[in-house]
């Protein structure tokens, strides 16, 4: 037994030890990674293709589960993609030009004042219980649109006035105004087609739980907080496809379980890749990082609505003072692209408007011809719990303390930053990477909801310029397609740099870990996923 | 012992009364609408408040307080605002993953802590002693989240003998998918129980009776497990006690790294999301669990000393 001196020189070595410990314990933490080289050759594509096996059961680690399984209720991503593989559309988007395709209607006419649809249906096509799917079907479907449950209704169903069986493979849709983008409406989930009959009878709230589509699989089993598994739908029309037996969705929340996941062989997909482990999976022997084009865009919110952000000159000096390529080179790790709107790039998206550049003397400038040319105080509010988002505040913080805006970062869980967001009791908040996406190839949902005041107060922004909104008016109701192109640049233009309404930082990819066995999986820009075309080998 | 425990059963009722009143309380008060956090900023106000009344949310919030308690006495805490399926049937599913987490995770702790709770306080001072102790504290101070995760690296992807994530429901699947989440929290608490322990043997040791047995020519490993533990184990089945009640609830984080489909993990997204059901739900199991936990561990001092009187 140690006495003494010795004693206390074994506790003061003891401690130290465990002093020594504990730190390197806490610190440790996520993995070591190289940063992306930031240039356009970010994205990788999708898994190799071949000759298709069929056979198997793919098993994707997903972070989060689906809410609803009635593709009308629920647009978070959860609820979305998972839909997208039960049911099917008129209309549908491909791997490749991401423009409406013939999905369950084989053809289509569009009058020229875009008021009038008429759709030819796809014959035998098949609910997965055996049910023909029929016009009625169709136009029962496109109906719903309207429904308060559909958190779109206000876009999607906006100008639907009538929706008429023709014949027994077709339909005739009416529009109180010209909308030429409700083409594409109709290839979004939330336009799937259901059968009339078993919603009418059973209700919404049990088909929500148990679903029945006409898609590539069906509902096996769902077990809430655990997975969620589908199977082959034998009636699908696509002859041949699927090749999988089935996807087993099994929810993952940490992103280190997913990697771990697919590393060990568990699973063979996993979404949402941390940022900064994408460098180090590219050196992993089993799995492969997917980097692929998304609609999604980082944008951050001012209350345009309170001072001193209502103050144009503010916004401005704040957009100068913020060190883009910087946040795209920490926070992204180069895996992005420096945003030039504050919408995810689309069909109308315009490159030629130039990003703001960090400037720090005209940020001075602008601050000085404002309101507050002092500086001043503000919130930056986030949500508790992502990283990325906080580190995203810190350097908007430190940067924004340069021309004497002082920034106190207030952290609280999301129900709360939420709630304070919808009654405009923020300043300005920092959202997590994926709020502001489309699955539309055009900006006309996306677009209406920031841009348009009338619409939710431009989605709780409160951006109320008469200008915007009479612009966003015409370029979702014009039918000359140089005239939408044309207006859609010039809102681009006129929320980025002339207003500088929001503080876009970049375009996100979509960032998927996928082993070796997974073959043909590709995700389109819309964050959907073609499963049907997907093999194991 | 019986009408001990029918008795206690009766003053639970007031306490779990009180526990779920005051949740009711603080839940409603934190800022948040349900419908509109489901529904994102895409939504209308008239969706908004369509599924608010869907909801009951727009009747007074007395109305609200009784018409839940109503359904609670009947063990009806009416559907999830987000999951939309019955509160009960929400909470069954993941009872037995959290249950099964929590046991498993306790036996590892006792399976470890005994043992070394013992040697070390028969070894004081010694090499053995201040090994464990240390290991201990590191352990102990090692955040659950990269602990899970280590384990789950050695044991799950490098050596492939256990899932790294994930919870099979069959019994064989449980013990098999459960056992590095249990083993994640089973080495942070058993320090504490090996401490506790210890302090209690170190005690005990001294005691006339010891002595006695020792010079009677009782064997030392008969004198310590048979006597020397049993008498030393009050303060540990306190404390067995006051954590398992903690890890009912408490086992969010590892539920989350190892992707266990637990009531942790419910009650983190239940909050976040305002489910108010699933939160009241819970709050109840909740109480009525660390009760029942309570009522055991009294009973078990009783068992384990004759001299306790309940």
């Amino acid at each position: 037994m140690l006495r003494g001196k010795r004693t206390a020189g074994v506790r003061l070595l003891m401690f130290v030890t465990v002093m020594v410990a504990m730190a390197t314990a806490a610190g440790c933490g996520g993995s070591s990674s190289t940063n992306g080289d930031g240039s356009a050759s970010i994205f990788t594509g999708g898994t190799p293709g071949g000759t298709p096996v069929r056979g198997g059961t793919l098993v994707f680690a997903r972070s989060v589960e689906p809410a609803s399984l009635d593709p009308l209720a629920m647009t978070d991503p959860g609820s979305e993609w998972v839909n997208w593989q039960i049911f099917d559309q008129l209309v549908e988007y491909l791997p490749g030009a991401w423009v409406p395709r013939p999905g369950l209607a084989t053809s289509w006419t569009v009058s020229d004042d875009a008021r009038a649809f008429d759709f030819v249906l796809r014959r035998g096509v098949k609910f997965s219980n055996g049910d023909p799917v029929t016009a009625e079907d169709a136009a029962y479907s496109i109906k719903r649109l309207t429904s308060p449950i559909n958190a779109n209704a206000s876009i999607l169903g906006k100008t639907l006035k009538s929706v008429t069986v023709t014949g027994p493979d077709s339909i005739h849709v009416e529009l109180t105004k010209s909308t030429p983008a409700f083409l594409y409406y109709l290839g979004g989930v939330q336009a799937s087609i259901v059968p009339k009959h078993m919603l009418e009878r059973i209700g919404e709230k049990r088909f929500a739980e148990a679903p029945i589509g006409s898609g590539p699989f069906a509902v096996k089993r769902w077990q809430r907080g655990k997975s969620l598994d589908l199977a082959r739908n034998p009636h699908y029309w696509r002859s041949g496809q699927p090749y999988l037996d089935g996807i087993s969705f099994r929810l993952t929340p940490d992103s280190n379980a997913r990697i771990l996941a697919v590393r060990s062989g568990q699973a063979d997909l996993a979404d949402n890749v941390p940022f900064s482990q994408i460098a180090s999976l590219q050196h992993v022997p089993n799995a492969t990082p997917l980097i692929e084009r998304l609609a999604a865009v980082s944008t951050e919110i001012f209350n345009d609505g309170k001072a001193p952000f209502s103050d144009v000159h503010v916004r401005k000096a704040l957009n100068y003072a913020t060190p883009r390529e910087q946040i795209v080179k920490a926070v992204y790790r180069g895996y992005a692209e420096v945003a030039n709107s504050a919408i995810p790039k689309t069909s109308e998206w315009d490159p030629d408007v130039k990003p703001f550049p960090y400037d720090l003397a005209k940020a001075r400038a602008e601050l000085k011809s404002s309101s507050e040319p002092d500086g001043f105080s503000m919130t930056i509010g986030i949500a508790s719990g992502d990283p990325d988002v906080k580190l995203i505040a810190t350097i908007l913080q430190d940067s924004w303390g340069r021309i004497g805006v002082r920034a106190r970062i207030a952290q609280t869980d999301f129900g709360t930053l939420a709630t304070k967001y919808f009654a405009g009791d923020y300043e300005f908040d920092v959202f997590p990477s994926d709020a502001f996406a489309t699955d539309m190839p055009v900006p006309d949902v996306i677009g209406g909801l920031l841009y348009d005041y009338g619409n939710g107060h431009a989605a709780g922004s409160n951006y109320n310029s008469p200008q915007a909104i009479a612009l966003t008016a015409r370029a979702t109701t014009t039918a000359d397609p140089a005239e939408r192109r044309q207006l859609w640049s010039k809102l681009q233009r006129l929320t980025y740099t002339t207003d500088a309404a929001f503080l876009p930082l970049g375009f996100l990819p979509a960032r998927t870990l996928a082993g070796k066995r997974v073959h043909g999986f590709e995700t389109l820009q819309s964050g959907n996923w073609r499963m049907e075309r997907v093999f194991l080998r | 012992m019986l009408r001990y425990a029918a008795a206690r059963a009766l003053h639970a009722i007031p306490l779990v009364l009180g526990i779920v009143t005051v949740a009711f309380a603080i839940v409603h008060l934190v800022p948040g609408d349900p419908g509109r956090i489901q529904l994102g900023p895409r939504a209308t106000e008239a969706s908004v408040r369509t599924l608010d009344h869907r909801y009951g949310l727009d009747a007074p919030l007395l109305q609200q307080y009784v018409t839940f308690l109503r359904g609670a006495i009947q063990l009806d805490f009416g559907d999830s605002f987000a999951l939309h399926a019955s509160v009960v049937s929400t909470i069954a599913s993941r009872a037995a993953a959290s249950g099964l987490l929590v046991l498993y995770s306790v036996l590892v702790a006792l399976v470890l802590a005994v043992p070394l709770g013992i040697a070390t306080a028969v070894r004081q001072r010694r090499l053995l002693d201040h090994g464990v102790r240390l290991t201990g504290m590191v352990l102990y101070a090692m955040p659950p989240f990269w602990l899970g995760l280590l384990l789950s690296l050695a044991f799950g992807l490098k050596l492939g003998w256990l899932p790294t994530s994930g919870y099979e429901s069959s019994f064989g699947g449980a013990l098999r998918s459960l056992t590095l989440p249990a083993l994640t929290i089973g080495l942070i608490v058993a320090p504490l129980f090996v401490r506790t322990l210890r302090a209690s043997v170190i005690e005990t040791l001294t005691a006339p009776f010891v002595e006695s047995a020792q010079a009677r020519g009782l064997g030392r490993r008969r004198v310590l497990y048979r006597h020397v533990l049993r008498n030393s184990s009050i303060p540990l089945v306190t404390l067995v006690g006051l954590v398992t009640g903690f890890l009912i609830s408490g086992t969010v984080i590892v539920e989350n790294v190892f992707a266990i489909p637990g009531l942790g993990q419910l009650l983190v997204t239940s909050v976040s999301a305002r489910d108010f059901p699933v939160v009241q739900g819970l709050t109840v199991v909740f109480g009525v669990a660390v009760i029942a936990i309570n009522l055991l561990t009294d009973l078990a001092y009783a068992v384990l000393d004759p001299r306790v009187r309940l």
